[in-house]
C-alpha cells in the first residue's frame, strides 16, 4: 500500500515577501498546481490515501479557486482516501463550504480518531488536532494496537517549550513506545526524518513549495509504501517544487570593481548550476576594499534576468588599507586618517563612513 | 603669465580700441563712462566667457546681452599673452548665441593656430573657475570683499589635479546636505519623516485593529449561540417533522388497508363469477384442447359427409356398377387391363406372324414348284388336285375355324395334309429320285414353317379363348376394337370400385366420428343433439366465459399477492392501532412557523459569518501590515543607521577639509598680514583666519566676521586677502591683476596706501590698474614708480 505525507502546503498564500504582484499571483497559482500535480503523482503510483498534516490552507478566507480546485481533487479520486489534519493555519471555513462531506474525505477532532485504511484494518491512521485544551492529555490516551501498523498524524512544534505562534508543541520522547510504525508530522516546512524509537520514526515532509528564502532547497512530500503483511513501513522524500529558493553566499573579497564581483558570482553560479526557475537570493560576503567599486544594481540587471527571481544582499565588510593613504595629500587621504585616527568608531562604522567619504567625493551614490 | 596687448572689434561701447600692456603696473586712467569695467570685463570674458548667460532677470545681468556691441559690427577682440615661455594670440567672436560663438588660439611667434588651450583657456591657465578668479586675480571696485573656493583651496593646496577631492568639495557637502534633508526625519519631505509617518500611521491601524479578535470572539460565541438556536428549532421541526410523516404514513397505511379490501373483494368476486360459470358443466370442466380438438374433428363431420354425398352412386350408376362388377368380379374373369393389352398385342402378333407365315408359305410353295417343276421335269408327275384339295381345305378349315373354332381344325388339317401330299407328291414320287440336299431343305423349311404356323395356330387359339372367357365375340377383324372396349368398361368398373370403396369409407368415418363426438359430448355430461358442431360451439363459449371468470380470478389473486409482497403488510399497522393527537395542519402551521424561526437564525448565522470573515480579513490584512510594519521598521532603521553614517560622513568630510585647508592656513595668513601691512602700516597680528579661509579680527576678546566692518575695510581686507589667495595659490608662474578702481571706498590716507599696495604688488604680478581719479593714478602719487605708466 502507497500513502503520500504532506503537509504546510498552505494554499493561497500571498508570496509577495521577494516578488511582484504579477509573479506573487503566478507563484500562489503555481502552488495550487503542484498540489494537483501531487495527486496526479498519486494516482499514478497507485497511492491508496494522502495524509494531509495540517495547514493545507493559508488563510482563514480561502479563495473560491483553491476552495473548489480542492474539492475537485478529492470528489474526483474516489479512489483516494484524504486525511486532512487541520493545521494552526486551517479553519472551519473550507468544511462549511460542503452541503455533505464525501466519503474519502476523512477529517479528526479534538480527540484522537482512527481510521482503518485497508479492508483487513492492517493500517489504521490515528490523529488528533492539536489546542490548548488537549496538548497535555494526548500522549495518556492515546492507545495503538501493536499488532497493527500505526500511522499517527499530528501538527505542531517538536519542542519542549511553547512556541509563539498558535500551533502546540509536540514532546517527541512521550510518543516512545507507543507503537507508532510512522509519525506523520506537519508545521515545521523543511523536510525531516528522525528515528521515533526502536519501531517508527517521526518525519516532516516540510512544504510543498518554498515561499520565502527562509524556506530554501528541495521541497516535496513523502511516500510511505507499506507492506501490510510485513508490517513495514518504508518512507521515501519525493521533491517536488515547481521552483526552489537557494540562498548563495559569494565571497567576494579581495574584488576590486563591480566586474571582478561579477564574476565571482557567476562562477558561483555556474558551478552550482540551479535552474533557470529558482528563485536566487545572493549574498556578497568577505572583505572589499573601502574604494572596490561596486555596483549592486547593475549586477542585479547583470544576473537577474537568468532566473525566475534574483536579488543581492551585500554583506561584505569594508577593509581600509589605511598605509595607502598615509601620504596621501588630498582631503580624500585627510578623511581617512583623520578617521582612522578617531578610536571612538567602530571598525564598521569606520570602514563604512570612509566608504561613504570616498564615494561622496566622488560624485557617486552612497551605498 | 603676461597680458600683451588686446583689440576690441566691438564690445559694449568699446569699439576698435586697441592697448598694449607692459609687465609691471599698467594704469588705465580714464573718465567715468569711458568703459573701464567694461574693458576689465572684455579680459574676463575673453578668458571665461560671459557669465550668467541663462539668467532671464534682466539684459544686465545677461553678460552676452549686456556686452553686445553699441554701434554693431563684430562682438569680440584679441588678446596676446605670454605664458611658460610661450606667446599666444587669442581671439574670440561672439554671437548671440553660445553656439555661435568663435575661439581662435595662435603661436604669436608663428602665428600658427594651436591647440594648447581649448575655449576654457581660463580655467585652464589660472587653474580656477571664472568664480575664483574673480575672487582673486580679478578686482573690481564693487566687489573687492572675497572668500574662499573649492578651486581656491584646491589651488593653495596644489591639488588641481585631484578633480574630485577638494574642488568638489562644495558640491560633495552640498550633495550630502541635500541627502540628509532629503532622508531627514524632521523634515516633511524626509523620507524618515515620510516613513516615521507610515509606521506611526500603521501602527494606529494595527492598535485599533487588535480590538478585531475580540469582536470576531463575540461574534462567534453570538453565532454559536444562534447555532444552538438553531439546533434547538430542527430539534422540533425534526420531531413535527417525523410526527407529519408518521400522519402520513398512517394515512398511506390507509389508502393501502383500503386498496388491499377493495382488491381482496374482487378476489371474492371473481371467485364467484368462476363458481358459477362452472356450474354449467354437469360433469367435470372439459379441457379446452381437447374441446378444440372435439371441435377440429367435428368440422371434418360435414367434409365426410359431403366425401360421401360425392362418392354416393345414383341407380344408373349402381346399376352400371352392378353389370360390371359381376363381369370383372368373376372369379374367371378377373383380369387386368395389363393382361388385355397383352392380349392385344399378342393377338396383333399372331395376325402379323400369320402373314409372315402366309408370305413364307407363298415363297416356300413358290420355292417347291419350282423345284418340283425342276423335279417334273424329271418326273413330270404332279398332282395339282391334291395341291387344289389342300387349298380349299385349308381355307375352308380357317374359315370354319374362325367361324365355329376348333371344328376348323379339322378341314385345315385335311387341307394341309392334301397340300402336303400334293407338294409332296412329286417329292414322294420322285424320292427315290430326291437325293439332293435341296430337297432336304425344302423339307426342313416345310418343317420349320408347319411348326411356326402350329405355333401361331395355339397362340391365336389362345387369344380366342381370352376372347371367349371375356365374353368377346372372337372376330379377328375386330379383335383389338373389342378389346379395348373390354379395357374401357374396365376401366369404368375400376372407377366406380374406387368410389364405391370410398364412399364406404367416408361413411364408415362419418359414422366412427360421430360416435366419438356423441360420446365426449355424453363424457362432459351433455346428451348429444343433432346439431353436433352447434352444440360443441356452444359448449365452448361456455368454457370461454368458464375460462375468462377463471382468468379474472386468477388476476385478481395475483395482484392481491403483488398487493401484499410490495406493501408487507405484516408490518403495515391497521390504522385503527394509530393514535392522533394533533391535526395535520396544526402541524404544518408548527412546521411552517419552525421553518421561518430556522430561516431567521440561518440568517443572523450567515451574517455572522460574513461579518466574522470580514473581520478575519481585516485580522488578514492586520497581519499584512504588521508584516509592512516590521519591514518599514527594518527599512527605517537600515535608513536611520544610514543617515547616522551620512551624518558623520559629512562631518567627518568637513573636519577633514578644515584639517586640510588649515595646513595651508599660515601661508594665506602670513600673505595676508603683508599686505594688510602694505595697505595699513599695521602688523595685522589681531587678524585671524579658519580653515575655510574666513578673515576674523579679535576685537575686545572676540573673533568676529569681516561683516561688522565698515566696508571700505572690508575692502581692505578683501584685497588683502584676494591678493593673499593669489600669493598661496600661484607659487610658480603669476597671473596678471586686474584692479578696477578697487580704492574706491578707501579714505584719501587708505587710498594712498592703497596706491602704494598697488605698486608693492606690481614688482611681482603684472598688474593693469583701471581708476578714473588721478589722485588714485600710482603715477602721479608715487613719483618714484618709473614702472608704471598711464595709458
Amino acid at each position: 500500500m502507497k500513502i503520500i505525507h504532506c503537509a504546510d502546503i498552505h494554499l493561497d498564500s500571498k508570496m509577495q515577501s521577494n516578488l511582484d504582484r504579477d509573479r506573487a499571483k503566478e507563484r500562489k497559482n503555481e502552488l495550487l498546481m503542484t498540489f494537483n500535480r501531487m495527486i496526479a503523482y498519486g494516482e499514478d503510483q497507485g497511492v491508496e490515501a494522502i495524509l494531509i498534516a495540517g495547514d493545507l490552507f493559508d488563510t482563514r478566507n480561502i479563495s473560491a479557486t483553491a476552495r473548489k480546485n480542492v474539492q475537485n481533487a478529492i470528489l474526483s479520486h474516489p479512489e483516494m482516501d484524504f486525511f486532512y489534519l487541520k493545521g494552526n493555519h486551517d479553519s472551519d471555513g473550507f468544511l462549511e463550504n460542503w452541503n455533505s462531506l464525501p466519503e474519502n474525505l476523512h477529517l479528526f477532532g479534538e480527540r484522537w480518531k482512527s481510521y482503518m485504511v485497508d479492508p483487513a484494518g492492517n493500517v489504521v491512521i490515528t490523529g488528533i488536532e492539536l489546542s490548548p485544551d488537549n496538548s497535555g492529555s494526548i500522549y495518556h490516551s492515546l492507545v495503538l494496537d501493536a499488532d497493527k501498523v500505526n500511522l499517527v498524524m499530528l501538527h505542531g512544534q517538536e519542542t519542549t517549550t511553547k512556541s509563539k505562534d498558535r500551533a502546540e508543541t509536540i514532546r517527541i520522547r512521550d510518543l516512545k513506545g507507543k507503537n507508532i510504525d510512522y509519525l506523520a508530522l506537519g508545521h515545521v516546512h523543511a523536510y525531516k526524518k528522525e528515528p521515533l524509537d526502536s519501531r517508527g520514526v517521526y518525519c516532516y515532509p516540510g512544504c510543498l513549495e518554498g515561499r520565502g528564502f527562509d524556506e530554501c532547497g528541495s521541497h516535496g512530500f513523502v511516500l510511505l509504501d507499506i507492506d501490510e503483511g510485513k508490517k513495514l513501513v518504508k518512507s521515501q522524500f519525493i521533491p517536488f517544487a515547481t521552483r526552489c529558493l537557494y540562498t548563495v553566499p559569494v565571497d567576494v573579497s579581495g574584488c576590486q570593481d563591480t566586474m571582478q564581483i561579477l564574476q565571482r558570482v557567476t562562477e558561483e553560479l555556474n558551478g552550482q548550476a540551479y535552474d533557470a526557475k529558482s528563485l536566487i537570493k545572493i549574498v556578497l560576503t568577505g572583505q572589499v576594499d573601502v574604494e572596490c567599486e561596486k555596483n549592486i544594481p547593475y549586477l542585479l540587471q547583470s544576473l537577474q534576468e537568468d532566473y525566475y527571481f534574483l536579488k543581492i544582499y551585500d554583506e561584505t565588510k569594508l577593509s581600509v588599507d589605511y598605509e595607502a593613504f598615509r601620504y596621501d595629500e588630498s582631503l580624500k587621504g585627510e578623511f581617512v586618517r583623520m578617521l582612522q585616527n578617531d578610536a571612538s568608531l567602530t571598525e564598521e562604522e569606520r570602514s563604512t563612513i570612509i566608504r561613504f567619504g570616498i564615494q561622496a567625493l566622488a560624485g557617486e551614490e552612497l551605498q | 603669465m603676461r597680458l600683451e596687448n588686446c583689440h576690441i572689434e566691438n564690445f559694449g561701447k568699446l569699439s576698435d580700441i586697441s592697448m598694449d600692456f607692459t609687465p609691471g603696473c599698467n594704469v588705465i586712467n580714464q573718465e567715468n563712462g569711458w568703459g573701464k569695467s567694461t574693458l576689465a570685463d572684455f579680459i574676463r570674458v575673453m578668458f571665461y566667457g560671459f557669465a550668467n548667460e541663462r539668467t532671464r532677470k534682466s539684459d544686465y545681468e545677461n553678460e552676452r546681452k549686456r556686452y553686445i556691441p553699441w554701434q554693431g559690427g563684430t562682438y569680440g577682440g584679441q588678446i596676446t599673452f605670454s605664458t611658460n615661455g610661450k606667446r599666444y594670440v587669442m581671439s574670440r567672436t561672439f554671437g548671440t548665441k553660445e553656439k555661435d560663438d568663435t575661439f581662435e588660439l595662435r603661436s604669436a611667434d608663428t602665428n600658427m593656430i594651436c591647440d594648447d588651450f581649448s575655449t576654457d583657456i581660463g580655467r585652464e591657465l589660472f587653474h580656477i573657475n571664472r568664480e575664483s578668479f574673480q575672487k582673486t586675480v580679478f578686482i573690481s571696485h564693487n566687489d573687492c570683499e572675497t572668500a574662499s573656493t573649492d578651486d581656491i583651496h584646491a589651488k593653495i593646496g596644489n591639488l588641481a589635479e585631484y578633480t574630485d577631492d577638494i574642488k568638489n568639495y562644495q558640491q560633495v557637502e552640498q550633495a550630502l546636505t541635500d541627502m540628509l534633508n532629503a532622508m531627514s526625519s524632521r523634515r516633511k519631505t524626509g523620507m524618515l519623516y515620510k516613513k516615521k509617518e507610515q509606521i506611526q500611521a500603521l501602527q494606529e491601524e494595527i492598535r485599533q485593529g487588535r480590538g478585531i479578535e475580540d469582536s470576531i470572539t463575540q461574534k462567534e460565541q453570538f453565532c454559536n449561540e444562534e447555532k444552538e438556536k438553531m439546533q434547538n428549532l430542527e430539534q422540533q421541526m425534526s420531531s413535527l417533522q417525523k410526527e407529519q410523516k408518521r400522519r402520513s404514513r398512517i394515512k398511506d397505511a390507509q389508502s393501502i388497508w383500503q386498496q388491499y379490501d377493495g382488491r381482496k373483494e374482487e378476489t371474492m368476486k371473481r371467485q364467484h363469477q368462476l363458481e358459477a360459470a362452472a356450474t354449467v358443466f354437469p360433469e367435470e370442466i372439459p379441457d379446452r384442447k381437447r374441446l378444440e380438438h372435439v371441435m377440429q374433428e367435428c368440422s371434418r363431420l360435414a367434409q365426410l359427409e359431403k366425401a360421401c354425398n360425392i362418392y354416393r352412386f345414383d341407380s344408373d350408376t349402381e346399376q352400371q356398377w352392378k353389370q360390371l362388377s359381376e363381369h370383372f368380379l368373376n372369379q374367371q374373369n378377373r383380369v387386368v387391363p395389363e393382361e388385355i393389352h397383352r392380349q392385344m398385342s399378342v393377338w396383333e402378333q399372331c395376325v402379323k406372324e400369320q402373314e409372315n407365315l402366309e408370305r413364307r408359305r407363298i415363297a416356300l410353295e413358290a420355292e417347291k414348284k419350282a423345284h418340283k417343276e425342276s423335279q417334273l421335269t424329271v418326273e413330270k408327275s404332279k398332282n395339282p388336285i391334291l395341291l387344289m384339295g389342300g387349298v380349299v381345305l385349308l381355307a375352308i378349315g380357317i374359315w370354319l375355324f374362325l367361324q365355329q373354332g376348333t371344328i376348323g381344325v379339322v378341314p385345315a388339317l385335311a387341307g394341309i395334309v392334301c397340300l402336303i401330299v400334293g407338294i409332296c407328291w412329286g417329292r414322294i414320287k420322285g424320292k427315290s429320285m430326291l437325293t439332293n440336299q435341296a430337297e432336304q431343305e425344302l423339307e426342313h423349311k416345310e418343317h420349320q414353317l408347319a411348326q411356326e404356323e402350329k405355333a401361331l395356330s395355339d397362340q391365336m387359339h389362345q387369344v380366342k379363348n381370352f376372347c371367349t372367357a371375356q365374353g368377346i365375340a372372337f372376330e379377328p377383324y375386330q379383335l383389338s376394337a373389342r378389346m379395348m372396349e373390354l379395357v374401357h368398361r374396365y376401366r369404368q368398373f375400376e372407377d366406380l370400385k374406387q368410389k364405391k370403396e370410398n364412399y364406404l369409407d367416408n361413411e364408415k368415418k362419418y359414422h366412427g366420428l360421430t360416435l366419438q363426438i356423441q360420446d365426449f359430448i355424453r363424457e362432459i355430461g351433455f346428451e348429444p343433439e343433432q346439431d353436433l358442431p352447434g352444440q360443441l360451439r356452444k359448449i365452448s363459449r361456455l368454457l370461454d366465459s368458464y375460462q375468462s371468470a377463471d382468468w379474472e380470478y386468477e388476476e385478481a389473486q395475483k395482484r392481491l399477492r403483488e398487493f401484499e409482497e410490495n406493501n408487507n403488510l405484516s408490518t403495515l399497522p391497521r390504522p385503527e392501532a394509530e393514535g392522533m393527537n394533533m391535526s395535520m395542519e396544526d402541524i404544518s402551521t408548527q412546521i411552517e412557523k419552525l421553518s421561518n424561526q430556522i430561516q431567521h437564525a440561518r440568517e443572523n448565522i450567515s451574517s455572522y459569518r460574513h461579518q466574522i470573515e470580514a473581520d478575519q480579513e481585516e485580522q488578514e490584512n492586520l497581519q499584512e501590515k504588521e508584516e509592512e510594519l516590521n519591514q518599514l521598521l527594518e527599512e527605517f532603521e537600515k535608513e536611520k543607521t544610514k543617515l547616522s553614517y551620512i551624518e558623520k560622513t559629512k562631518h567627518y568630510l568637513e573636519a577633514a577639509k578644515e584639517s586640510f585647508t588649515s595646513r595651508h592656513m599660515e601661508p594665506v595668513m602670513g600673505a595676508f598680514r603683508k599686505y594688510y601691512r602694505l595697505l595699513t602700516g599695521c602688523s595685522g597680528e589681531n587678524f585671524h583666519i579658519d580653515a575655510n579661509m574666513n578673515i576674523t579680527i579679535s576685537e575686545l576678546g572676540l573673533q568676529r566676521e569681516m561683516e561688522f566692518f565698515s566696508a571700505g575695510y572690508r575692502d581692505l581686507m578683501g584685497l588683502c586677502l584676494r591678493m593673499a589667495f593669489v600669493q598661496a595659490m600661484y607659487q610658480e608662474e603669476k597671473p596678471f591683476i586686474l584692479l578696477d578702481d578697487p580704492f574706491v571706498n578707501l579714505d584719501e590716507k587708505k587710498g594712498n596706501a592703497g596706491l602704494n599696495f598697488v605698486r608693492e604688488i606690481a614688482a611681482d604680478y603684472q598688474v593693469i590698474y583701471f581708476t578714473c581719479r588721478n589722485e588714485r593714478d600710482v603715477n602721479f602719487v608715487v613719483q618714484s614708480a618709473t614702472d608704471c605708466g598711464t595709458l
